[in-house]
């Protein structure tokens, strides 16, 4: 009962329900199963001892010729991960149940099967695993954004599939190689796959193809041209989980491949780096100017990207760790900022910043909830986002003071474009049509109360977190410093 | 009591303050809202009261609330409190201040709709004030650094309609926040030297550092920049003048008695830290010196009775700073309390003008006020006797000691400070002169409702005034006091390293001091007790022109950065971004889709041509072979 499998399909067993019953019971059995899931997955977490071994394991042979096995478990790296999925599956869901008469069945099951091929995609122990789970995690998503979102959609979704598509048989003959080279086909788990001695050479060959696969799924710059569309155009609700959740299978790539390619890494830091930097200040002022919500989101969160990259890049305790800490953190906060997105837009049915002017004076719960997650978004201390920024500049600043420095001026950037924004569709004198709003309803006020209360929990009292990141990073191996 | 109970009592009220107002202000009488926030800073100064009065303070109190976080140091960063004479001293004047603010508020703020807003916000700020001067390691130092921007930025931006407003709140943030990047990037620095973010622990480890120690000055540099952004020095100060858009009970407590002066502070805490990068002192002291002449020099041509103040303030601070470039900490701190009490009071006199003259900030139409507003006009002048330095007030000793400590260390900074008070005390009189004497120059209308400000807001003056004038003797010259109370309160936290000047010195300066005064008095109220409307609205010329329209600091600022990064980022947005990136990533699929557009034709279906191609290969092939042979 206890095997991480049954949290995997706990969704699916949800997904077949909905096939069977009425419509009008799908959001709401799709709402009980995701929420089901995140009990189910802190009742797993409850059991968690903090340990370098993989808990929960559950394995079986799949493709004999290869010897391939299809291996999930719980360990302290896809803990993280694991939370932030089943955290926002349900916020996503609670988000779309306000357009319930435009949503038929099947985009409840779609959202299921999404759900547990994240689940498996963060749980997967071994890489051929990963590899299916992250090319399975595509699929729904793509059938939900060709059938729900703005009137641009198609071209937006296919742009997404084909530039993910494109970096997955980068990754694909990435991992081929990389087998070709140890000689071996069994792949039972990521402890065995570090410990392969492989050249200089093979790594970076192994590196340049699973780096732009990443690269292009997170984004990071100069691989996101799909994401702004994606972001305006696509379903609403499903963008909250999409910018929350799927932004983040990249870096975690990069962090579960770290190992395999460290050399690399550690030979190629200096212009990864570079690059990412460019990425962070490049879509921060990028932001600064946009004026549609959603796209200000998107090249927020490329920032951002760039940010945790960066830090896993510098290969240090700290920034490794802050990285960690700051996908969970920058999780949360894309949850809320897109969730109010959705939510105003609902409203307003304006994309623009400014359609929502001057809301704060009739909603000013709405106004309080959307300024704590801007803060965290900045990177106020005490907030979440303070913490994993702090680290990762903390790393960079000892491989660089200068990379940590123009890194940092993100601090200055960010604050710029996220006021703006704040400013700009809460503040000054209220549009005449906003006269009619309707007041937040309860679920949207409980879903913000929850995100918020995280927001600040996760900044007052980081500390177990960070012991967790900790002992995900301890398992790497070629650590420079102990900064 | 025990200390930690103590702590408690300082730290808390505020922060539970906050959450009250904030959370239940709507549901709570003006009454019960106003009384909740002022219990807060009042509860903390009378701990502090009693903390100082039971405790000798010979050790510091270090309390640990929990482990914060931790980075891979050797210590964990933990959320603790630490608490020496340096910190009490802050204490003091954060929640004395505060306390008055506070009351005073009650009154100013009565009519607004956002009354319990109000106070949750400034009880926020005051919590975020006691964590930076409390906080015992940098980055709890820098939690309630950012949060008092924070606050800040909330407050300046209170009456969130207006989007000038906005802007100006969203400035001071900004701004800060380039100060910011500079603090985070020396904490980070010295964490990585000396492997702990603990204020005392670091200070500790300075005993094998030579002079000018290249790291250390590249430190000390980075804090600095953050001084410069929090306590508006150089070119960081731009932010300061247009915060006064905030209520005016803000923009005294926090925009003049507290939060501008903790860069003051951080330097102060670190004095071991800086007194080992001369280096950085003569930098200090020489943005120090510029920024209190050219603030200084602005002042003399604002209108705005606000703005005069404001850049007063900017000025006050680059005094500050210069007596922190000269190592003299502990007169620096002097000077932000003496600062505290007679800008304090300016500002809340200031906004009881404002007040009375329902929403008037402008001089110009100001003028003959006395005779309608006695206690303010009274408070008014005891608050610029102190600020100009008028022997016995409380301005007149800390800005003695650090003229005479530049004096001891650089003449020309000496002479630059010297020029400073002057207009100092020019513009202050003018703006006493033109607001308070002569005729009213306003509207008819408005004269008939002018009126003197309730109980509530005179009393926290009235305190504020009678600080003013007894607050320097904390801090009296040798030649009249051995005992120099504020020197001994601070030795064990703060090491000066000032030479002594002579006494003729001392005694010239303050003949001058007088002499110089009185002139000014004499030439400010010929010129500006009987002044028309029309010659406020002179046109400036030449120099006056110049300081009218601040040195165009903020069109240079905006040309420079604000101005090309917008079109950058805007040229990035609708140019770069789809048609370069998006091209150049998109090359090699359109490249293999142009190629099969192009190759398309050969396709043609027509057999001749494909049996051509076959025998033209096979051809090709057969030769290739036979050469090979």
């Amino acid at each position: 009962m206890d095997s991480i499998l049954s949290l995997i399909l706990f969704p699916l067993f949800f997904a077949l329900l909905i096939a069977f019953l009425n419509k009008k019971y799908a959001a709401g059995i799709a709402l009980t199963g995701s929420g089901l899931s995140l009990f189910y997955f802190l009742y797993l977490l409850s059991g968690f001892k903090n340990s370098l071994k993989v808990l929960n394991e559950f394995s079986i042979p799949w493709i004999p010729g290869i010897e391939a096995e299809l291996h999930f478990g719980l360990d302290s790296l896809s803990i993280f991960m694991l939370l932030l999925t089943c955290l926002v599956f349900p916020i996503g869901i609670l988000a779309s149940m306000k357009y319930e008469e435009h949503r038929s069945k099947s985009y409840y099951i779609l959202l299921l099967i999404g759900l547990t091929a994240l689940l498996g995609f963060f749980s997967a122990q071994n890489d051929i695993t990963f590899y299916v789970f992250f090319e399975l995690a595509l699929i729904p998503f793509y059938f939900i954004i060709l059938m729900y979102g703005g009137s641009n959609r198609k071209k937006a979704v296919f742009k997404f599939l084909m530039f993910t598509v494109f970096g997955s048989f980068l990754m694909l003959a990435a991992i081929i190689y990389f087998h070709s080279l140890t000689g071996i086909n069994k792949t039972s788990d990521w402890a065995m796959l570090y410990d392969m001695e492989i050249s200089l050479s093979a790594q970076t060959w192994i590196l340049a193809g699973i780096f732009i696969a990443f690269a292009i799924k997170s984004p990071l710059f100069p691989f996101h041209t799909w994401q702004a569309d994606l972001y305006s155009e696509g379903d609403r609700p499903t963008i909250i989980i999409i910018a929350a959740v799927l932004s983040k299978m990249g870096l975690f790539g990069l962090l579960r491949f770290f190992n395999v390619v460290d050399d690399a890494i550690l030979h190629y830091q200096m212009p990864l780096i570079i690059l990412c930097l460019i990425g962070i200040i490049y879509a921060a002022l990028v932001a600064w100017r946009q004026s549609s919500m959603s796209r200000l989101l998107a090249y927020s969160s490329l920032s951002h990207m760039g940010m945790i990259a960066a830090g896993i890049l510098t290969a240090s305790i700290s920034g490794l760790q802050g990285s960690i800490f700051q996908m969970l953190s920058h999780g949360i906060v894309a949850a809320g900022l897109f969730f109010i997105v959705d939510l105003i837009m609902f409203r307003t049915n304006n994309s623009s910043i400014y359609g929502s002017a001057g809301i704060a004076s009739t909603q000013p719960k709405l106004a309080t909830y959307f300024f704590l997650l801007c803060l965290a978004s900045v990177g106020l201390p005490l907030t979440s986002g303070f913490i994993g920024e702090f680290d990762i500049l903390l790393g960079l600043a000892n491989t660089n003071i200068y990379l940590s420095a123009i890194a940092g001026l993100s601090l200055i950037f960010g604050a710029i474009y996220t006021l703006r924004f704040y400013q700009k569709s809460m503040f000054g004198e209220m549009i005449e049509s906003n006269n009619e709003w309707a007041p937040i309803t309860l679920n949207e006020d409980y879903v913000l109360i929850i995100l918020v209360i995280l927001v600040l929990a996760f900044g007052f009292f980081p500390s177990s977190w960070l012991d967790l990141a900790d002992q995900a990073t301890a398992s790497f191996v070629h650590l420079k410093s102990k900064i | 009591m025990n200390p930690e109970i103590l702590i408690h009592l300082i730290i808390w009220p505020t922060f539970i303050g906050f959450i009250i107002n904030g959370l239940f202000g709507s549901m709570l009488s003006k009454t019960a809202s106003g009384i909740i926030a002022c219990a807060g800073p009042l509860i903390g100064f009378l701990a502090t009261l009693y903390l100082y009065l039971t405790n000798p303070l010979l050790e510091a109190i270090n309390y640990s609330y929990y482990n914060w976080f931790s980075i891979g140091l050797a210590n964990p960063v933990n959320f603790s409190i630490y608490i020496d004479h340096l910190t009490i001293l802050m204490l003091f004047i954060v929640t004395g201040v505060g306390t008055l603010i506070h009351v005073y508020s009650i009154g100013y703020m009565h009519e607004d709709k956002g009354f319990s807003r109000f106070f949750a916000y400034l009880n926020l700020f005051l919590f975020s004030m006691l964590l930076l001067i409390t906080g015992s390691n940098l980055i709890l130092l820098f939690a309630g650094w950012e949060g008092v921007g924070l606050c800040s930025f909330l407050l300046i931006g209170f009456w969130f309609k207006n989007p000038e407003y906005n802007k100006a709140a969203r400035k001071a943030f900004v701004m800060n926040r380039i100060g910011d990047l500079g603090f985070i990037l020396g904490i980070f620095l010295l964490a990585i030297k000396f492997n702990s973010v603990d204020i005392v622990k670091i200070q500790g480890s300075f005993a094998n550092l030579s002079m000018n120690d290249p790291s250390i000055i590249l430190i000390t540099i980075l804090l600095f920049i953050g001084v410069c952004g929090k306590s508006a020095q150089i070119p960081l100060f731009t932010w300061l003048p247009d915060a006064m858009a905030g209520p005016t009970p803000v923009s005294a407590l926090i925009h003049a008695a507290t939060m501008v002066t903790a860069g003051i502070y951080l330097v102060a805490r670190m004095n071991i830290l800086f007194s080992l990068a001369p280096f950085t002192l003569n930098v200090i002291l020489f943005v120090g010196v510029a920024t209190a002449i050219i603030a200084a020099t602005i002042a003399l041509k604002q209108n705005d009775i606000k703005k005069v103040l404001a850049y007063s303030t900017v000025s006050q601070l680059g005094y500050m700073a210069s007596a922190l470039g000269v190592a003299a900490y502990s007169t620096a701190i002097f000077h932000v309390m003496t600062h505290a009490f007679f800008k304090a009071l300016l500002f809340l006199s200031a906004g009881s003008v404002i007040h009375g003259l329902h929403g008037e900030q402008d001089i110009k139409n100001m003028g003959g006020l006395k005779k309608k507003m006695f206690w303010t006009h009274l408070v008014f002048l005891i608050g610029t006797l102190a600020i100009t330095g008028c022997p016995p007030f409380a301005g007149f000793f800390s800005k003695d000691e650090i003229l005479s400590s530049v004096y001891s260390w650089n003449f020309w900074a000496f002479v630059g400070l010297s020029f400073a008070s002057i207009c100092t005390a020019w513009y202050m009189f003018r703006l006493y002169f033109s607001t308070f004497h002569g005729e009213f120059r306003g509207d008819k209308h408005v004269w008939n409702h002018v009126h003197e400000s309730s109980w509530i807001m005179l009393f926290p003056l009235v305190v504020l005034a009678i600080l003013s004038i007894l607050g320097g003797f904390a801090g009296m010259p040798e030649i009249l006091s051995e005992r120099h109370f504020l020197h001994d309160f601070l030795k064990y936290n703060v090491v000066d390293h000032t030479h002594h000047v002579n006494h003729f010195f001392e005694y010239c300066l303050w003949s001058v001091t007088v002499l110089a005064l009185a002139i000014i008095v004499w030439l400010t109220y010929n010129r500006y007790a009987k002044s028309s409307k029309e010659k406020f609205e002179l046109e400036p010329t030449g120099f006056s022109k110049l300081f009218a329209n601040k040195y165009y600091l903020d069109e240079i600022f905006a040309n420079i950065f604000t101005n090309p990064l917008k079109r950058l980022g805007s040229w990035f947005k609708n140019t770069f971004d789809s048609k370069v990136i998006d091209i150049l990533v998109q090359l090699p699929g359109n490249t293999l889709d142009k190629a099969s557009i192009e190759l398309k034709p050969i396709q043609s279906g027509n057999i001749s041509w494909y049996i051509i191609s076959i025998l033209v290969g096979l051809i090709f092939f057969a030769i290739l072979f036979l050469v090979k042979l």
